[in-house]
């Protein structure tokens, strides 16, 4: 069973919205810029690839995001921009509509995770707002809240894979008839932990000389629904999974094009993969939108962007790399396997196809 | 009544509970705070007694105390006066 | 809705403040032992006022284990897998020749704490990891991998108080699809101390040992611990010569899109989790021979619960465990469906912990004495955070 991709949001350091996603990818727009963090050794500047929220202003009753973090914020924002580009009128979605979220960093990178370095730390007198703020599930609740779905809601955090363990729930869902549709997504703020050891790894404490990939933010959401024999422009989703390098080794395919996402640190996982696909036609676009352990879902979103205008653009990365594809080439009716190599020896993928 | 307690207070709901359209001078000293006026639940009550807690190191400890004293500015500077003074 | 095909449970893993397995635990539970008391590893407690369920320090031959992790969430999960191996007759060897998933609920996907991390320790290191080195390190799903060399999925919901029974429920469909021949699933959860100060905070916790859908009920208490169940398919436990201890019928998920903290006083997202996991299990309330309610003490949960069994299930017996390990959060789902299957298998259940006086404004009680039943179907639920709600149907029968 295939599940149709009827609609996009996504946000991040190349702005709100398919559109911006769009421009970014077409013009290879980089998204990186210095970020200042306030720690306890004083203000950094680190290079970082943030997003806004502010655009949610204009979308929901400011009295909905009252007390919201950043966290359920850009989880919101990305969800309510998936449904507003299906197109169907007030975004609504007929039957029952499962809601499932992926994280990595989860809802407390910026507060519990970095109470060492932060100047403010509240770990010791948590105040109840922040505690219930601080369960991942947080966001994935509001958007049901906001929605008024009473129906099946999962978050998913296993750090790097959260992204194609989401969408293989999503497909076993649809598959089993338990929705009707999906809105499916991830959502990684900002961390400022990683940020740091990042500028700190670099030799450079400060992070200011270089401007590298950044850490991300930001959020991407799919609405997903089973395939209906009809023509969808960001095309289907065929497969999502994970797997134990160790179990299966991935094989080159034809027809088939490769979009990589990766962590910042490579790992062993991630060299394996790659002598495996040789010179496979690849791709990498993390620098529009930032290393974060749900990065899969960025580059997924920019595959179906390729579906949808028969179009691979150039990859926008630093690592040294087989990146078969250069410069523009039409997709021309080629899968594209969404690769992520995890750090714990497994590796994730969700395959899109016409 | 302790007028800069109660501005006090004021100052605290609207910071907060991210009350941001609102400021200090639209909270009535007898306003009923967890009514229709300001939309609060019960997640900002317990948030209030945290405030409380910290500002002015007055515990409460449970809601059948709190309920009565959370009712208003009024009763709640008056709670807070009461038990500074013990 | 496709019907949900019977997966069977072929062990049992479990530990809490009651003991350290599942046999001690439900021994210990119809003696009415409630090992409750002032936290004793907390650093920071903002008060020493609230009752928690520890699990007891001398646990685990998975801390004794050269090399073995100082997390203590690894530590309890590998105490109970290692319990819910034995109980399934299958040895660590064993798996490696298997498609073998793990599917844990937790509160987050690492440690909260740095104890127990080495990376984190020492006088030139900063004390904090990160995200990745935290994950690596104290996620009990990969420390159960790397200890059982798990060919995969592997995968960690978080879902707060619901995690364990959704884990249990996403694990079963995995058996189903096909895609795995045996899943290590269940919750696990270590006491931190910023769970204990969160909850003291909301106000949430009894400075008495809590006293689930009883009149004087005044809130919770916290505790610990781990369930693991091993879920097989027909196949593999058929190759090996292996039996089911019983089954997971049905599992229902549904949001009440409502609060933050407070379950939704209709009972939307609840009365939508028990219906989908009626519905896919193909039983009806009358063949629910018992239920393990959340029932966690709180004035609005357990009137929620009581409520909804009145309505869906007048006459079926219920009762909630947590008046004798505490709220174990991400590990209740795990602990609750171990503590299901050994009552179905006992034909017997236990007073419902810290229930004596009914509450005249609940329309339903729990059982207050222990109670014989033989019962075919049993319903496990909790409610979490968030408002998701998440039911489990298991029963001892493969054949309705």
């Amino acid at each position: 069973m295939r599940a149709a991709v009827l609609g996009l949001g996504a946000v991040g350091g190349f702005g709100c919205g398919v559109g911006d996603l769009e421009n970014a990818v077409q013009n290879s727009i980089p998204s990186t810029r210095l970020v200042d963090m306030e720690t306890i050794h004083g203000v950094l500047e680190v290079p970082g690839v943030t997003a806004s929220v502010s655009p949610l202003e204009h979308k929901i009753a400011k009295r909905f995001l009252r007390r919201s973090t950043r966290f359920m914020q850009l989880a919101i924002l990305g969800s309510l921009l998936a449904l507003e580009d299906t197109g169907e009128q007030d975004g609504a979605l007929e039957g029952r509509t499962g809601i499932i979220l992926g994280t990595g960093y989860g809802a407390t990178c910026n507060t519990l995770n970095f109470q060492a370095l932060s100047p403010r730390d509240e770990s010791s007198n948590i105040s109840p707002t922040s505690f219930s703020h601080s369960v991942d599930n947080v966001a994935a609740a509001s958007i049901a809240a906001l929605l008024e779905k009473n129906t099946p809601n999962i978050t998913i955090n296993h750090f790097d894979m959260s992204v194609p363990l989401a969408f293989m729930t999503a497909l076993s869902w649809l598959q089993s008839g338990r929705v009707d549709n999906v809105l499916v997504g991830c959502v990684d703020e900002f961390s400022k932990i990683s940020a740091y050891h990042q500028s700190t790894f670099k030799g450079d404490g400060s992070g200011a000389q270089q401007c590298g990939i950044g850490v991300g933010e930001g959020s991407v959401f799919f609405v997903l629904a089973p395939e209906k024999g009809s023509e969808i422009s960001y095309g289907h989703i065929r497969e999502a999974r994970t797997c134990a390098w160790s179990a299966s080794a991935p094989e080159p395919e034809n027809d088939c094009v490769y979009f990589w996402d990766h962590g910042f640190q490579a790992s062993n996982t991630e060299t394996l993969l790659r002598d495996s696909l040789g010179h496979a036609p690849s791709a990498s676009y993390l620098g529009l939108y930032g290393y974060l352990p749900v990065g899969l879902g960025f580059a997924l979103a920019i595959a179906a962007l390729s579906r949808k205008n028969d179009w691979v653009y150039p990859s926008v990365e630093e690592r040294g790399g087989h990146w078969g594809l250069q410069g523009h080439e039409p997709l021309d009716g080629r899968r594209i396997r969404c690769l992520r190599p995890g750090l714990a020896g497994e590796w994730g993928t969700v395959l899109l196809e016409p | 009544m302790n007028t800069e307690l109660k501005e006090q207070l004021k100052q605290i709901v609207v910071t907060e509970f991210d009350l941001s359209d609102m400021g200090p001078e639209d909270i009535q000293d007898d306003d009923i705070l967890f009514g229709d006026k300001f939309g609060l639940d019960s997640i900002d009550a317990v948030e209030l007694v945290f405030q409380v807690k910290n500002h002015f190191g007055v515990e409460i400890r449970d809601m059948k105390e709190g309920r009565p004293a959370l009712q208003s500015i009024n009763t709640l500077a008056e709670f807070i006066q009461r038990r500074l003074a013990q | 809705m496709k019907r949900f095909s019977p997966v069977a449970i072929s062990g049992v893993g479990c530990l809490t403040a009651l003991g350290h397995d599942l046999d001690q635990c439900m021994e210990a539970m119809f003696r009415g032992e409630r090992n409750c008391g002032p936290p004793t590893r907390l650093s920071n407690p903002v008060s020493l006022d609230y009752p928690v369920f520890e699990v007891s320090p001398d646990f685990s031959s998975a801390q004794d284990r050269e090399g073995s992790s100082g997390v203590r969430s690894v530590q309890l999960a590998l105490t109970a897998v290692e319990e819910a191996l034995r109980d399934a007759r299958l040895s660590g060897p064993e798996l490696q020749n298997r498609r073998v998933g793990i599917c844990l609920g937790a509160t987050v996907t690492g440690s909260l704490k740095h104890e127990g991390i080495p990376e984190a320790q020492g006088a030139n290191k900063p004390e904090y990891l990160t995200p990745e080195q935290r994950f690596l390190l104290t996620s009990p799903v990969l420390g159960i991998a790397n200890q059982y060399r798990a060919s995969g999925p592997l995968q960690t919901i978080v879902t707060a108080c619901s995690a364990g029974s959704d884990a249990i429920g996403l694990a079963a469909q995995w058996i189903q699809s096909g895609m795995c021949d045996l899943v290590l699933t269940g919750g696990v959860e270590e006491l931190y101390e910023i769970t204990y100060n969160g909850f003291v905070s909301l106000m949430n916790c009894d400075t008495r040992p809590c006293r689930p859908f009883d009149a004087s009920r005044n809130g919770l208490n916290l505790g610990e611990g781990a369930g693991l169940l091993v879920l097989e398919s027909e196949q593999a436990l058929g190759q090996r010569g292996g039996r089911a201890k019983a089954f997971v019928w049905g599992y229902g998920n549904s949001s009440d899109a409502y609060h933050l903290t407070s379950p939704s006083p209709e009972g939307q997202g609840l009365r939508g989790a028990i219906l989908e996991a009626l519905e896919v299990s193909g039983v009806g309330p009358e063949r629910i021979g018992f239920i393990n309610a959340h029932g966690t003490g709180t004035l609005d949960n357990d009137a929620l619960e009581a409520s909804m069994f009145r309505e869906i299930f007048p006459e079926t017996p219920f009762f909630s465990t947590k008046g004798y390990t505490g709220h174990t959060l991400a590990a209740a789902g795990g602990i609750e469906a171990a503590f299901t299957v050994s009552c179905l298998e006992r034909h017997h259940l236990p007073p419902s912990g810290g229930f004596s006086t009914p509450d005249p404004e609940l329309p339903a009680s729990p059982i207050q004495s222990s109670l014989k039943v033989r019962a075919d179907f049993a319903l496990s639920q909790t409610l979490a955070f968030g408002g998701i709600n998440s039911v489990l149907v298991l029963g001892g029968e493969k054949e309705a």
